[in-house]
Parts: structure tokens; C-alpha cells; sequence
């Protein structure tokens, strides 16, 4: 570890990441005195050097004590919900072949990573596996990455003329980019309208709980949550998995395990959250769930890979400098503070589209040093283009970015609905490429490679 | 008056607008389903502030609200009244019942109600003049007078030499005739001639800085006007024996009588600006010395006081004039031998000026001689119709080639035929026909053909130049190279009208105030205006443009009286009745830009601090909602002693209302 440390001085990585070295040592003096020291690390994980952050990040809370110490970061408390049983066994997507590809498949072992459904239906769709598929609570064709890739997926035919994808159903309480595939577009209940039981997830540092989302309106018309949907279709397709009466008797089912119910959960306010069930467990467990009951702080396990990462790396990762000739500049896809949704009822709302409440367009973000030396003026229509797509948007002048980086705002570029469809902006995603493009760097380094993208500004 | 205030933290605010979204929830000023991104009223909006460059950055967010002032630009601006403070909370309310939204009509277009006039959206000053004349209409001229002099200190000065850019784009010219709004601002600002009525407007906490500034004409004495209101003590130095500039010894008197110029000026000097004449730079003074004597910042606002020179045979011979010495001269009570005949050669007002005022010296026969034709005269149509009205003859066409001599004095001047003046891409380049010679006998010449200014001292310190020989400073903040210096009025711009002198003596005191104060020059400094282009015009009253009395020609030989007599009282307000009030007055006036217009309602609405709630012991909607508790609602005084005890810094260039902004 001293060795790997010795040339990461703070004025080096100031270099990188531009934070003073004088603030990086205020910064490691507070956190070696402070009894507790957490870090918020969720958005970095969505990164290509993923991994590297997460082993930094563990390391950094190891050497200062922090690992389930309250106020660090707890190990996991996963509620513990009564499972509904019987339940049928997933289909295995690798052996489908859904995932890896291509004469490397085997090759691609360690990648695998939840939050990429669009590739993966996509995939499936070409490959003929996918017949039927029911959307959700999703807008696949816009607003997830890989989103064009998905649309083309689902107009493919075969070679007798036929759709590959026989029923697209969209359940919407807007219609969207997705319900203009589809075949059906269901009217769904919102948020407003309809049960939900949402968990709360481990990772944030009070621990476990639960909340119940309850109806407070009627829903117009003949609108239905997508689960009583699925639960009715479930009881005539396969009724031995759905032995209960409907989605509040489900959650009854999953709630005993905590001797509530939904009806309990009502009386207490909707929330059920007793803090973490303990810290320091490792204590009592005898250790930590490692083979060696060790925190590790050297990973042995990728000292192989093409390059090492059995310690973190601090340099751009290898996929943020391929291209880097022919595409200068990194895309940084964020949200604003008025967009964190980027669902449909989030583009039509005129408030959050109004220039005074919200962000009608997003504009290409770039610093004023970038913009000037391609002869970029603020204002100026340009041509943003990555190595699998290319959008033209307007250019906003920013000293809030990075020279060698441009920005896209995420969740614009939706064609749908009356507020939508007057109002600008284009979609990141035709930018990024979806993970079929990319699996040769993060099946190795276990991130979001295609978040990584790299584009030219052609004016 | 008891003042509620609300203190916006800009260490807390992270301009994430919910207070914007609750507020129009609360106000119930959204339509939920027509609503339309860009088309929905505010009663808040969020602004920013961005300093430095990557990666040494900061950056400031703060709402912004009706800043509730103490003094409400809007109140004053208001026809029907319908603008008050509360005296209990002295919150800035708009009474639904009285708000006509300034005649707004069922038909009017709300999105043109919420734009600039056409008339504020032309003046160099800015002056809200649908608001002074809609205040004229109702008999409330002291009112008319303190929105005038918001914007310009010399209005009685405009009133009668203004170019009036205002009626250009009147939009009642679409319907007859403009409003004629000249003559009704020359109405209202006579009340500044007199002590009892006059308009003095209240100082600022005095500050201790002192500003100085060289040259007391409009640009000079403008931007006194406006330092002094903020509090700062200000010198002004002049090398003319008087004060004023070019409005006193440029203009004529039979168009500006010098009791309407020192009427105005004195009110300059009572609010404690020192002018100081007969000073000259360079030998008086030197920006060296004033640096040495504490002055902060130093204006330069030399003017153009020099009459340019053909370079042709004989121009010095007795008998030739400089237009401009002729006029100051004039001004100055100088005794002056004017011939019986004379040729003032020239095709501006200046020229017209030497004109009428050679006519007035004693000369019976006058003969103004140009290069240009009638249509190309750089003269005002109205002046040179002033000329023609008093027999002066206007020759075009002719360029001076030599002065001819008889007996040691001028005898004549030949001319040459002038084939064209200005070049294919519009520049001055007279070319002339040299066989085609014109000799026109005279005892006197004037020579009235440019302006210059002195440019020795600007060589001697440093101070860069333009190409065209005009001081540089920067055309938004008039700061010079030397950080400290600024400078404007024509000694940058060139030749202009007094507004425009006006105007950028305003800048000019708005640049110094945030040079002293540390506060960047530039920002927020642009001045794109969205002006009205669509008026409702189906109803309006039909009289016809009134016409100003003058005098006859023949009153005004041998005299230097005013020729423009004043419209009456009755005519002002039968002629402001012609308005069509394009816009809305107090939109136009509030300078926090947060007056909005109901479009279906026909009113002006706004923030009323959530008064309701106040009053019920509840906390306004965006304090209430802020998620950062980056607003504190309170009594001025108390969040301001609050704000002080905790060490906190109020933020000055924001916190101009009643409102404070904290950091």
C-alpha cells in the first residue's frame, strides 16, 4: 500500500482532479480526527472507472475506521420480508446468451451489472427470444441508454417480413416515445393513485425500513396500476404462483415477515424504519464476509486482467482515452436539480419546462477556453457526434466545466405529449453508446463503460 | 413605517426555483392544464452569479422577489393610484380594484402588455414615458415630474432641445400623428423652475468617497446628479466660465433660455454637488492631482468645445467665424461684428444655430451653404424648417474652394460645385467639380462644420485614443485603461444630442458606484428591450395632435427669445389623453423587473409577501417551502441586526429594495 501511495501526493492528484492540494490535505486531516466520516459514492458508481471508485472508496473507509462504524458506512441490513412463495426460477440470461456475445463470450465473465434492461431486450428481441415484452415504469425508447439501438430492435423483422417483437405493451400514465412503439398503451396509475410498498434500500447510512405509498385520488377512467395487471394475467397464465388475492394481500405477505401488514403499516403512519439493526457486526460475526474474514484491501483477484487493478487506478480509465484523438472532449450526461425524474409527467410539466421554473432546453455545456479555440460562440448551433451517434444542439458557454469535457442535461428529446413536443432539446442517449459497443472494456472493469463516452464538436 | 423584510441567504440558497413553484401554486396564478413553458406569470425567479474562470470558481444563487422598495418606483408611475405601501408592514401592494392595467382592453394582446413602449424603448434615458404622460393626463404633474427626473435631471432642458426619439415610433403615428411628448415633459418640468415645485430628489447616506469629474455639461452634470443621490461627494470642474457645457454656450438661448438651464443646474448644486468653473486641465488640475487629492474615480466628460477647420485660402481673414466661438461668444455676452451680409457654411444644427443666431447679431441677409443636398442635411427636418421660416437662404450643392479679400477683410467666397458627399459605402468623401465655380460676395462667414475636442491631456497621461479621435473607454462601463478614470458624452462618442450626453453620464455614475463599491462593471449592464409592437387600437380619443406655439418670424428679429412658447395646461392634458398606453406604466417602471400582467384580468399583479399568511402568523410560501432555509422572514431592522450580530456580510449591489441579501 505505501508503495502504491508513494507518487499519489496531493499536488498530483490535484493535477487530476482539480481540487487544490491544499484541500485535500484540510480534507484528509478533518477525516483522520473526525469520530465518523461517510461518503455519499452512489453517483459514482454509474462511472466507467466504477470499480476503481468503489475499491478507493472501501479502502479509504477501512483505513479510517469507518466500515460499520455509525456514521461511516453500515454494512447491509436487508429487510427481512416474508418471501411470496411459490416462486419460479429466473431463466439464466447467460446461458440464453442475452448478455455476452460474439466469439469473446466466454471471455466476458465479470460483467454484470443490473441497471441495463435496454440492451438486454434488445438483444434478446434480435436474437428471437423476445416475443412479448411489457413496459412499465420505463421509457426504453428515450431516456435509458442504448435507447435507439432498443427502437430499431423492436421494428426488426425477419426474413418472412414479421416483426421479431410480436406484442410491445406500454403501460403509461403519459403516452411516451415507448407507447409510440408499441402495439398496446395502457393507462397506468400514478404515483397518487395507486398501493406501493417501497423498500428502502441497505445502503443508506439509517439503515432498513419500508413505506407505503397509498392511494390519496381516484384514478380517471378505466386507468390500472401495471402490477394488478400483472397479477390478474398472472392468475390465468400461471396460477400457482399467484396464490394471493391482489397486490395488498401481496404486500401482507411480504410485510409479516416484520409481524406488520399493510393495515398496521397504515396506522403507524405508513413508515416503518427502526435504524440499522447494529454496527460493527464483524465484531460479533468473528470478522468480515471475506475468505479470509478480512477487510482486502489489495484485490489478488484482477492482479491478471490486461492491466492490473488490484489497486485502484487513478488515471483516466483506458476506455476514456480511446478515441481520444478523433473525439477530444468527454460527455458528461447529468441532471438538473428542476429534472431529477425523466419520466414523461417530468417534460410535459409546463413548470419544469418554463424558463423561469424549470429548463426548457438542454444545450451543449462547454467551457469558454474549449469553445474558443474551435470558434464556438455561445449561442452557435453545433454537431456533437460520438463513435455511435451524433445530435445538433445549441452551445451554452459555461466556466462550470471542464475544458476538455462537454455536457448534456438527460431525460430531453421527447416528441410526445403537447408541452414535449414545443419545447427543445435532444437526447443524450443518441450519444452513448448501449453496452453491445462496449463490452470489451467493462466486462474487465466492471463499470459503465458506455457512460464514458467520448464526441467531437463539429460546427 | 414598519417594514417586513425577508433576508435571502446565498450561502443557503441553491436556486433549486421550489419557491418559485409553490409560490405560483399558492397565488393561484397558474392554469394547470394551459399552461405554456415561457408564457406563465412569476412572482419569483432565480438568478445567478458566476465568477472567475475553471477551476477557481465561485458561484452565487438568490430568489428574487418584489423587493418591496421604500421608495416604489411603481407607486409613483401608477395613473389610477392603485399603487400603495401598507403602513403597517410597509409591503408594496396593487389594489385589483383600482388597476385599469393602464386601459388595458378585453382585445389587448396581454403578451404586448407585459413589453416596453416604444417611446421608453427610444429614449437614450430610458424615461418611463407612458408613465409621466398618463400622469399628465390626470391633472398629476408633480408625480410626472419625479418619475421624469428618475431618468434624467435636466428634463425642462430635453423638453425644449431634445431630438425626441420618443414620438419616432409613437404608436399612435400608426392611428394620425405621435403624441406629442416633448412638449408635454417641457410642461411638467417647468415645475422645476420654480423653488416651491421643483424636484429634489432625497440622498443616500453619505458616503465618504469623493468623485470627480471634468466637464459640466449634460454627460458631467448627469452623472454628478445621480453620484450625489448615492451619497457621494462630488467635484466638478469646468474650464467655460459657466456651468453647463454646450446647453450653455452651444445651444442658442431663443431655444434654451439660460434661467431653465441654471433652474436645473442649481438643483444639481443644492443636493451638494461642487461645480467649480473656469478650472482647465492641464493647468489647474491634472488626473495626477486629483488622485493625490482622495478622489476615488474621475469622469471625464470633456466634451467637443473646438470648431473644426476647412484648411483654405483665407480662412483666417477678419470676418470669418468660427460657428461654435460665434455662438459661445453669443452666450457669453461678447460683443460681436456681424456684417450685413453672411454665409455660415455648413449642413448641421450647428450650422442652423449660426444660422439664426447671425440673423439675430445683426446681419439682414443670411445664406447657409452646404455640400449636401436638402435630403442628405445632417440638420434636423424642424430646424431647418426654422431656418427657411426666417428667411434664411439654404444653398446645397457647394463646396467652399478659397475666402476672397478686399481691403485686409473678407469680401466673398468661391465656391465649387459638389458632385457627391458621402462614397459607395457611406463614408464622407466629398468629391467636386472644380470647372463649375460659384462666387458669393459677403462681409461675414461663419464656418460651422465639426466639433472637436481637446486631446493634448489624454496624449499626456496615458489615456488611449480612437482611431477616429475620440477617447477610448469601454462602450458599457466607460472605464478607461487606467482603472480608476472613466469617461463619456461626446468626448467619446463624438457628436450627440444632449439625451444621448445624458444617458451616458447615467452609465457613467453607475459604472463609478460599482467601481468604488468593488462590484463588477459589466454585469447585468445590457440593455435589450422587448418593445411593444401590437397596440389595441379599435378605441382611442380622436383629437388631433396639438401644435405648439411660437413665435412669428418677426417677433424674433433682433431678439434671443424663445421661440417654442409652452403648451398650456389644458393642452398637455387633452394631448396626453392621446396615448394609446401600449404597455403597462408600472411594468415599465419597477426596476426589479417582477410586476407581471394578467392578460384575461387586464391587471398588473405581483408579490405581496403572502400578506394573508403574515397577518394569519404564518411565514411566506417561499419561505415556508425553502428546503434550505435560505430565506428569514422578519421586521427589517431585526434580520438586518441579526444578519450584522452574526457576522454576516450584506451583500449591497443586491439589497437595494427592502429586501437584504446575505452571504
Amino acid at each position: 500500500m505505501q508503495d502504491y501511495l508513494a507518487d499519489k501526493t496531493p499536488e498530483r492528484m490535484s493535477e487530476i482532479c482539480d481540487v487544490p492540494a491544499e484541500t485535500i490535505r484540510q480534507l484528509a486531516e478533518e477525516c483522520a480526527m473526525a469520530p465518523s466520516v461517510g461518503v455519499d459514492s452512489f453517483k459514482g458508481v454509474m462511472l466507467g472507472n466504477a470499480l476503481d471508485f468503489s475499491h478507493a472508496w472501501c479502502i479509504f473507509m477501512a483505513v479510517t475506521g469507518n466500515i460499520d462504524n455509525p456514521g461511516g458506512q453500515p454494512l447491509p441490513d436487508l429487510v427481512p420480508l416474508s418471501p411470496v412463495e411459490p416462486a419460479p426460477e429466473p431463466p439464466s440470461l447467460h446461458d440464453l446468451g442475452w448478455h455476452r456475445t460474439g466469439p469473446d463470450k466466454d471471455k466476458f465473465e465479470k460483467y454484470s451489472f443490473i441497471m441495463e434492461p435496454t440492451w438486454y431486450e434488445a438483444q434478446a428481441i434480435r436474437n428471437g427470444d423476445l416475443k412479448v415484452l411489457m413496459v412499465a415504469e420505463a421509457n426504453p425508447a428515450l431516456t435509458e441508454m442504448g435507447d435507439y439501438s432498443w427502437q430499431e430492435a423492436v421494428c426488426e423483422k425477419d426474413k418472412n417480413g414479421d416483426y421479431k417483437l410480436e406484442l410491445l405493451v406500454s403501460f403509461e400514465i403519459m403516452l411516451s416515445e415507448t407507447s409510440k412503439h408499441a402495439d398496446l398503451v395502457l393507462p397506468d396509475k400514478s404515483y397518487f393513485e395507486r398501493w406501493e410498498l417501497l423498500y428502502m434500500p441497505w445502503w443508506y447510512n439509517f439503515g432498513h425500513g419500508v413505506a407505503l405509498r397509498q392511494p390519496v385520488v381516484e384514478a380517471p377512467g378505466e386507468c390500472r396500476h401495471a402490477n394488478d395487471v400483472f397479477i390478474e394475467m398472472g392468475k390465468e397464465l400461471c396460477p400457482e404462483y399467484f396464490q394471493f388475492d391482489d397486490l395488498v394481500s401481496y404486500y401482507d405477505i411480504e410485510l409479516s415477515g416484520l409481524g406488520l401488514s399493510v393495515k398496521k403499516l397504515q396506522v403507524m403512519g405508513g413508515h416503518w424504519s427502526p435504524g440499522s439493526i447494529g454496527f460493527r457486526k464483524y465484531e460479533t460475526a468473528g470478522g468480515f464476509g471475506t475468505p479470509s474474514e478480512k477487510v482486502h484491501l489489495y484485490w489478488e483477484d484482477l492482479e491478471e486482467a490486461p492491466w492490473s487493478q488490484a489497486f485502484p487506478r487513478v488515471d483516466l480509465p483506458l476506455e476514456y482515452r480511446a478515441n481520444v484523438d478523433s473525439y477530444p472532449f468527454v460527455l458528461v450526461s447529468y441532471r438538473t436539480i428542476f429534472h431529477s425524474g425523466s419520466g414523461q409527467w417530468t417534460f410535459n410539466n409546463p413548470q419544469l419546462r418554463d424558463s423561469i421554473s424549470g429548463f426548457q432546453e438542454n444545450p451543449l455545456l462547454m467551457n469558454p477556453a474549449a469553445a474558443k479555440e474551435l470558434g464556438v460562440s455561445e449561442g452557435d448551433t453545433i454537431t456533437a457526434e460520438s463513435p455511435t451517434g451524433s445530435v445538433q444542439v445549441p452551445v451554452k458557454l459555461s466556466e462550470r466545466i471542464r475544458p476538455d469535457c462537454v455536457a448534456l442535461g438527460h431525460g430531453f428529446g421527447s416528441t410526445v405529449g403537447s408541452v414535449a413536443s414545443a419545447c427543445k432539446g435532444v437526447s443524450d442517449n443518441r450519444l452513448i453508446p448501449d453496452a453491445g459497443a462496449t463490452l470489451d472494456y467493462q466486462d474487465l472493469i466492471g463499470g459503465e463503460a458506455h457512460v464514458s463516452t467520448r464526441v467531437r464538436i463539429v460546427k | 413605517m414598519k417594514q417586513v423584510s425577508m433576508m435571502i441567504d446565498l450561502n443557503r440558497c441553491i436556486g433549486c426555483r421550489t419557491c418559485v413553484v409553490a409560490c405560483r401554486n399558492h397565488k393561484e396564478i397558474i392554469d394547470h392544464n394551459k399552461a405554456v413553458p415561457d408564457d406563465i406569470p412569476y412572482y419569483l425567479r432565480v438568478e445567478t452569479r458566476e465568477k472567475g474562470t475553471f477551476p477557481n470558481l465561485s458561484m452565487d444563487t438568490w430568489v428574487v422577489p418584489c423587493q418591496h422598495c421604500g421608495e416604489p418606483k411603481c407607486e409613483t408611475s401608477c395613473p389610477e393610484g392603485a399603487i400603495s405601501k401598507a403602513p403597517e408592514t410597509g409591503i408594496v401592494i396593487i389594489d385589483p380594484e383600482k388597476c385599469t392595467g393602464c386601459e388595458a382592453k378585453s382585445e389587448s394582446i396581454a403578451v404586448e402588455k407585459r413589453k416596453v413602449s416604444p417611446c421608453k424603448g427610444n429614449c437614450p434615458a430610458n424615461i418611463n414615458v407612458q408613465g409621466y404622460v398618463n400622469l399628465a393626463a390626470q391633472g398629476k404633474f408633480q408625480e410626472a415630474l419625479k418619475l421624469i427626473k428618475d431618468e434624467n435631471p435636466f428634463p425642462a432642458i430635453c423638453g425644449r432641445v431634445c431630438h425626441h426619439p420618443c414620438e419616432s415610433d409613437c404608436s399612435r403615428s400608426d392611428v394620425d400623428e405621435p403624441v406629442a411628448i416633448n412638449a408635454i415633459k417641457r410642461f411638467i418640468s417647468d415645475l422645476d423652475l420654480d423653488p416651491e415645485t421643483r424636484y429634489v430628489p432625497e440622498i443616500k447616506e453619505k458616503k465618504d468617497e469623493k468623485v470627480a469629474i471634468i466637464g459640466a455639461g449634460p454627460a458631467g452634470l448627469t452623472s454628478a446628479f445621480y453620484l450625489a443621490k448615492e451619497g457621494y461627494q462630488v467635484n466638478v470642474f469646468d474650464r467655460l466660465p459657466v456651468a453647463g457645457g454646450m446647453m450653455a454656450v452651444g445651444i442658442p438661448e431663443y431655444r434654451l433660455p439660460n434661467d431653465i438651464l441654471e433652474a436645473e443646474i442649481s438643483v444639481i448644486r443644492d443636493m451638494g454637488v461642487e461645480i467649480q468653473t473656469g478650472v482647465t486641465l492641464g493647468e489647474d488640475i491634472s488626473l495626477d492631482s486629483l488622485k493625490e487629492d482622495g478622489f476615488e474615480a474621475v469622469f471625464m466628460a470633456t466634451g467637443l468645445h473646438f470648431g473644426g477647420r476647412l484648411d483654405v485660402d483665407g480662412e483666417d481673414l477678419p470676418g470669418v467665424f468660427n460657428g461654435l466661438d460665434l455662438l459661445k461668444d453669443s452666450a457669453l455676452g461678447k460683443k460681436i461684428e456681424m456684417g450685413e451680409k453672411a454665409i455660415v457654411i455648413g449642413g448641421g444644427n450647428a450650422a442652423i444655430d449660426s444660422a439664426l443666431s447671425a440673423k439675430r447679431l445683426g446681419a439682414k441677409k443670411v445664406t447657409l451653404v452646404c455640400l449636401e443636398h436638402r435630403d442628405e442635411m445632417p440638420a434636423w427636418d424642424q430646424e431647418i424648417a426654422d431656418a427657411l421660416e426666417e428667411g434664411i437662404e439654404i444653398v446645397n450643392g457647394l463646396g467652399p474652394l478659397r475666402f476672397m479679400e478686399k481691403d485686409g477683410r473678407l469680401s466673398g467666397i468661391e465656391f465649387q460645385l459638389c458632385t457627391s458627399v458621402f462614397n459607395e459605402k457611406g463614408e464622407f468623401d466629398p468629391q467636386y467639380d472644380d470647372c463649375q465655380l460659384t462666387i458669393m460676395e459677403t462681409d461675414s462667414a461663419i464656418i460651422a462644420i465639426s466639433l472637436l475636442g481637446e486631446r493634448d491631456f489624454a496624449e499626456n497621461s496615458g489615456i488611449a485614443l480612437t482611431s477616429a479621435g475620440g477617447l477610448w473607454a469601454d462602450p458599457i462601463t466607460l472605464q478607461t485603461r487606467i482603472e480608476w478614470l472613466f469617461a463619456g458624452g461626446d468626448t467619446v462618442s463624438g457628436p450627440k444630442t444632449v439625451v444621448e450626453a445624458i444617458a451616458s453620464g447615467k452609465e457613467a455614475a453607475i459604472s463609478i458606484d460599482r467601481y468604488i463599491r468593488g462590484v463588477n462593471l459589466s454585469e447585468d449592464r445590457a440593455k435589450e428591450m422587448d418593445m411593444v409592437s401590437d397596440v389595441y387600437k379599435a378605441e382611442y380619443d380622436p383629437a388631433k395632435r396639438a401644435q405648439m406655439p411660437r413665435l412669428k418670424p418677426e417677433e424674433r428679429v433682433g431678439n434671443f427669445n424663445e421661440i417654442e412658447q409652452g403648451f398650456t395646461e389644458e393642452m398637455v392634458i387633452q394631448e396626453a389623453k392621446r396615448c394609446l398606453n401600449c404597455g403597462c406604466s408600472c411594468i415599465q417602471s419597477c426596476p426589479f423587473s417582477v410586476i407581471q400582467f394578467d392578460g384575461e384580468g387586464g391587471k398588473s399583479h405581483k408579490c405581496d409577501l403572502c400578506q394573508d399568511r403574515i397577518y394569519a402568523g404564518e411565514l411566506p410560501v417561499c419561505a415556508e417551502v425553502c428546503m434550505t432555509e435560505a430565506i428569514t422572514f422578519g421586521e427589517y431592522d431585526l434580520v438586518k441586526q441579526w444578519a450584522v450580530c452574526d457576522g454576516r456580510t450584506i451583500v449591497t449591489d443586491l439589497s437595494k429594495g427592502s429586501m437584504l441579501y446575505i452571504k
